[in-house]
């Protein structure tokens, strides 16, 4: 630290002396310039120039110098504030940590053993004052340490000191617990004590809890003085850190000066350039005559001279000026240094004070009521939340309230719809009555359409009608071609019967012409039979003549007789012939005859039956007759019918369209009603949609007329709260007011506790006096603690082997809990109820040996578990 | 009428009922413990998230041995469940093991609502967007997640 320090030092007193030293040179030369202006040549202002130059280097130096010391004490100070920060976050931690601690472990003290809390706030304020002047001394020596300004060594100081304040708190804290131990250790023998000795030591013991407590108020104002102090010790750093702004600006102008002094420098430098260029080469020209130049040169030379004079003191001046400024400087950092250390030593005190309990109390107290502030400003935060949130309720009710009206208003246009729906559904449904009434109409108009079949029937049956007639007028003329073909019959029998007629009389002459022949045929016949009887008769004759001798002339004559036999024969033979002719023709005339006969008869048949025939005919050509005027009648009924079907066609035809027409019509309808239907349904649904409409309207209206009476309730009880809370606000404020007076009064008794505090210290001497006497005591009941503590030790065996007892039936507990955890490992886990009894060899899962058998009953044997794949072989029982 | 199903499946019912895991409740249905009814929560940071799907399992007499038949009642939009809520799910068929209980069941369903198996796509379309549009199945599967809180 010295050897860094101590350099400096010099320096600077060089620097502050070399200034002065400087202008007293540069007062000398003034002095010496006018004498010598004439006398001295340039070689001594070049002396000078270069003395000038060399003090300018060595100012330079300085400057730099100054700069690097300044930079280092920058850092430095860097590194001073971290450090300070850091004891100071200690000092507030850990101090206050400690403290409250102590006055914790006071507090709970209090109460019973009052003489060892004595003695340990005896001890933790004897703790606390060497810790604090421990700290103090650190603090001392960092201050030191930054009026040197040096680095290493004030860092090593201030982490030592952290170190050993962390230390000492450390220690503390330690001997505070250990203290606290012993108490609770004393406490009962204190208390045994306490019984012992009566009541001999309580108005002692009370005075002492009074002093604590005063102690503790004091304390309480210490700390508040270590605040304050602790601020106006803030306070002096800005005023520091605007030093050293100062320092800086100053350095600033210090530069300035410098490049300013380079300048000189320079124009000396040009100086002696110039006058090495006359001392060169002027002399010789000097010497020449030259005067005129030579003295010109030397008006120069002596103006330059004077300004470089000029400028000269008014840098002396400056230099002078900021010398002052630094020394100046120098003692109001120096006072502020005093001012430091004072308020080092204030801080000490004060954080003495601030270690005292009282001071704590208060900061308690003083936190409580702020935290008490706080809550009351959050009360009214939460009030103002509440009357936003009322102010924004309001305005959702009048929201909603609006909503109302628009739900209102949709209502009545809802109404105002449902009354021209109901309008519309009024006229639907009289046009429903009048599609219906139409429908009726129409349903009636069936009737005309039952006439329109029957006159289609009508129709449609005369085309039969015709058909049949014609198929009767057919019949009629087949039979009148069959009336014809009788005629022709009639007359081709006729004309049989006519030729038969003929026939038969040409027969009847024939059958005359073959009687009359039979008649001659059989009087010749008859001739014939007296001829060949006579000739017999003859031959007979002849016979008894022809047999005498006259034989030629009997045989010539019987010759000829033979001939005329033969010839007789001949004839009779014809004549035979003859008569069978007239037989056969007798024969045929019988025939004939009958056959005439038949043919009459026939005729007469014929005739008879032509008579039927021409009755027939005559009947016949009656009935065509009638027939015939029947087919008149009918062709003129058929005229008049086809002419009566000619009239009906086109009626049909305009039947048949006015049907069509009354088909489209009735289509027409028929959509119509189906369309009505539709929108009739439609309207329906409509009207029921609407019906639901006003139904969820007036739901909604009710609900909404609800909701904005609850909502009015809501916003009277809001506005009910919001004065209510107004009214606590009020109270609030008052009670607000209250404590703050509270807190003036608390300010009050702050200073009375300081008083009391200043006694209480007193008081403490005195109770540091009875300590003495007390500890004396407190060997005698340690003897005793120690007893007492054997006793203890020995109750503490009987209680832990009885916790060891009660412990069992845990301890049963547990291991039954285990034990049924040992036997659900122990149970199956596919079936979860029988125990393992087999294991498969494969993957060695076990499983109960009926879930195991239905396994290798199925198709797929694989393990639940891993499902590996086993055969039955692999399943072996394992007795567990 | 303590058969081995019905006191397996009250087995399984404490053990639901002591240890349940997350987002899976199930119970049987009054008087009859063959049926249960069961709520699977969609998994968190999915896009199930939210939805409360419920199912049905119904066991048989061969519970432990034979798997239950379970059904979602909810309606699903996944690539692996039938449109009338049934599941294909290997362990709820060829899979299946003696050592599965109810939670091991709704639990195995749990994770297939967010990984599903479209190679064995039982709703096609679901597989499909799965696998080729998934924004699109997110959306329906969203869609059917709001669909579950009626």
């Amino acid at each position: 630290m010295a050897s860094t320090g101590e350099p400096d030092r010099k320096r600077r007193h060089f620097s502050s002396i070399s200034p002065t030293e400087a202008a007293a040179a540069v007062k000398k030369q003034p002095f010496f310039w006018p004498s010598s202006e004439d006398k001295l040549d340039t070689a001594v202002l070049q002396f000078q120039n270069l003395k000038l130059s060399q003090k300018l280097e060595a100012q330079h130096v300085e400057c730099c110098i100054l700069e690097d010391r300044l930079s280092q004490i920058k850092d430095h100070q860097k590194l001073y504030g971290s450090s300070l920060k850091t004891v100071h976050e200690s000092w507030e931690k850990q101090l206050t940590a400690a403290v409250e601690s102590c006055s914790v472990r006071v507090s709970d003290s209090s109460s019973g053993a009052h003489r060892f809390v004595d003695k340990e706030d005896g001890s933790s304020l004897a703790h606390k004052d060497d810790f604090i002047n421990r700290l103090l001394e650190t603090g001392a020596t960092e201050s030191s340490s930054s009026n040197i300004c040096s680095n290493g060594m004030e860092e090593e100081n201030s982490g030592n000191t952290s170190r050993q304040f962390t230390q000492t708190l450390y220690n503390l804290v330690a001997t505070t617990n250990d203290l606290r131990f012993q108490k609770d250790q004393l406490y009962p023998t204190a208390l045994k004590a306490d019984l012992d000795k009566d009541f001999c030591g309580q108005p002692s013991l009370n005075e002492l809890e009074s002093e604590i407590k005063s102690f503790r108020v004091v304390l309480d104002d210490v700390l508040v003085k270590f605040k304050s102090l602790s601020r106006e010790l803030q306070s002096h750093r800005d005023a520091d850190a605007k030093v050293r702004t100062d320092l800086k600006r100053i350095r600033g102008e210090l530069e300035n000066e410098v490049v300013e002094l380079q300048q000189c420098n320079g124009d000396l430098s040009a100086l002696r350039a110039e006058r090495d260029a006359t001392a060169g080469a002027f002399f010789p020209v000097l010497s020449l005559g030259n005067k005129l130049a030579s003295g010109d040169k030397g008006r120069d030379k002596q103006r330059d001279m004077q300004e470089m004079e000029s400028v000269l003191k008014e840098l002396t001046s400056l230099a002078s000026s900021r010398l002052q400024e630094l020394n100046d400087l120098h003692e109001e950092r120096t006072k502020i240094l005093e001012k430091t250390s004072s308020l080092q030593n204030k801080s000490k005190s004060v954080r003495c004070i601030s270690s005292s309990q009282a001071c704590l109390s208060l900061k308690d107290q003083l936190e409580k009521s702020k935290e008490a502030v706080f809550q009351y400003m959050a009360l009214l935060e939460k009030l103002q939340v509440e009357k936003d949130s009322i102010v924004w309720r309001e305005r959702e009710m009048n929201l909603k309230s609006e909503l109302g009206d628009v739900s209102r208003r949709s209502s009545a246009v809802a109404d105002s719809r449902i009354a021209s729906l109901d309008v519309e559904i009024q006229k639907q449904l009289d046009e429903k009555k009048r599609i219906k009434t139409r429908l009726g109409n129409i349903s009636k108009e069936r009737g005309r359409k039952e006439i329109f079949a029957d006159m289609k029937a009508l129709i449609s049956s005369f085309p039969g009608e015709m058909s049949s007639m014609r198929s009767q007028l057919e019949n009629y003329k087949e039979t009148v071609g069959g009336i014809h073909s009788l005629r022709a019959d009639v007359q081709s029998l006729s004309g049989v019967l006519c030729r038969k007629t003929k026939e038969c009389e040409s027969l009847h002459l024939r059958s005359a012409d073959y009687a009359s022949q039979l008649g001659g045929l059989n009087a010749t016949v008859c001739d014939l039979t007296n001829s060949h009887e006579e000739l017999k008769l003859f031959l007979d004759m002849y016979k008894r003549e022809s047999i005498d001798p006259r034989d030629i002339a009997e045989a010539k004559e019987q010759e000829y007789r033979a001939w005329a036999h033969v010839q007789s024969l001949q004839s009779a033979l014809d004549e035979h012939n003859l008569e069978l002719r007239v037989k056969a023709a007798n024969e045929a005339e019988a025939v004939s005859q009958q056959m005439l006969a038949a043919a009459e008869a026939e005729i007469a048949d014929l005739r008879q039956k032509m008579d039927d025939c021409k009755r027939d005919v005559a009947k016949h050509s009656d009935i065509l007759k009638s027939k015939h005027e029947e087919h008149g009648t009918y062709l003129s009924e058929i005229q008049t019918i086809g002419s009566a079907y000619e009239d009906i066609v086109p009626q049909n035809q305009q039947l048949l369209l006015q049907v069509t027409e009354r088909d489209d019509y009735n289509i027409k309808l028929f959509l119509e009603s189906v369309t009505s239907r539709q929108m009739q349904d439609a309207l329906l649904i409509d009207k029921n949609i609407m019906d639901k409409d006003i139904q969820q309207a007036s739901a909604s209206a009710s609900f909404l007329s609800k909701k904005s009476s609850r909502i009015e309730d809501q916003s009277r009880f809001c506005i009910d709260q919001v004065q209510k809370l107004a009214e606590d606000r009020y109270q609030k404020s008052v009670t607000l007011e209250n404590l703050q007076k509270k807190r003036a009064d608390i300010g009050n008794g702050l200073d009375q506790a300081r008083s009391r505090l200043e006694e209480s210290h007193s008081k403490v001497e005195q109770s540091r006096v009875d300590y003495g006497a007390l500890e004396l005591e407190l060997e005698v009941e340690r003897f005793d603690r120690r007893r007492i503590e054997e006793e203890m030790e020995i109750a503490k065996k009987k209680v832990s082997r009885l916790r060891s007892l009660k412990e069992g039936s845990s301890a049963i507990q547990k291991l039954r809990q285990e034990l049924g955890e040992f036997k659900e490992i122990l149970k199956c886990k596919a079936c979860n109820d029988r125990p393992k009894e087999v294991v498969i060899t494969k993957c060695y899962h076990l499983f109960c040996n009926p879930c195991v058998q239905k396994l290798t009953g199925t198709r797929q044997r694989k393990c639940p578990t891993c499902s590996a794949s086993f055969g039955p072989n692999d399943i072996k029982p394992i007795y567990i | 009428m303590a058969t081995p199903a019905r006191k397996r499946l009250m087995w399984d019912f404490k053990r639901l009922q002591k240890d349940p895991p997350v987002g899976i409740s199930g119970a049987p249905q009054d008087n009859n413990i063959m049926h249960w009814n069961a709520v699977i929560f969609g998994p968190d940071d999915s896009p199930w998230e939210g939805g409360t799907f419920k199912l049905t399992l119904q066991f048989t007499e061969d519970y432990p041995n034979k798997p239950p038949v379970v059904r979602f009642v909810s309606k699903m939009f996944h690539p692996n469940i039938y449109a009338d809520g049934s599941i294909c799910l290997d362990i709820l068929q060829n899979q299946w093991s003696p050592i599965y209980d109810v939670s091991a069941i709704l639990t195995s369903i749990q994770s297939l609502l967010c990984d599903p198996n479209p190679n064995s796509p039982a709703n096609s379309e679901a597989a499909r967007l799965f696998s080729e549009n998934k924004r699109e199945y997110n959306r329906k599967v969203r869609e059917i997640v709001e669909q579950s809180y009626v």
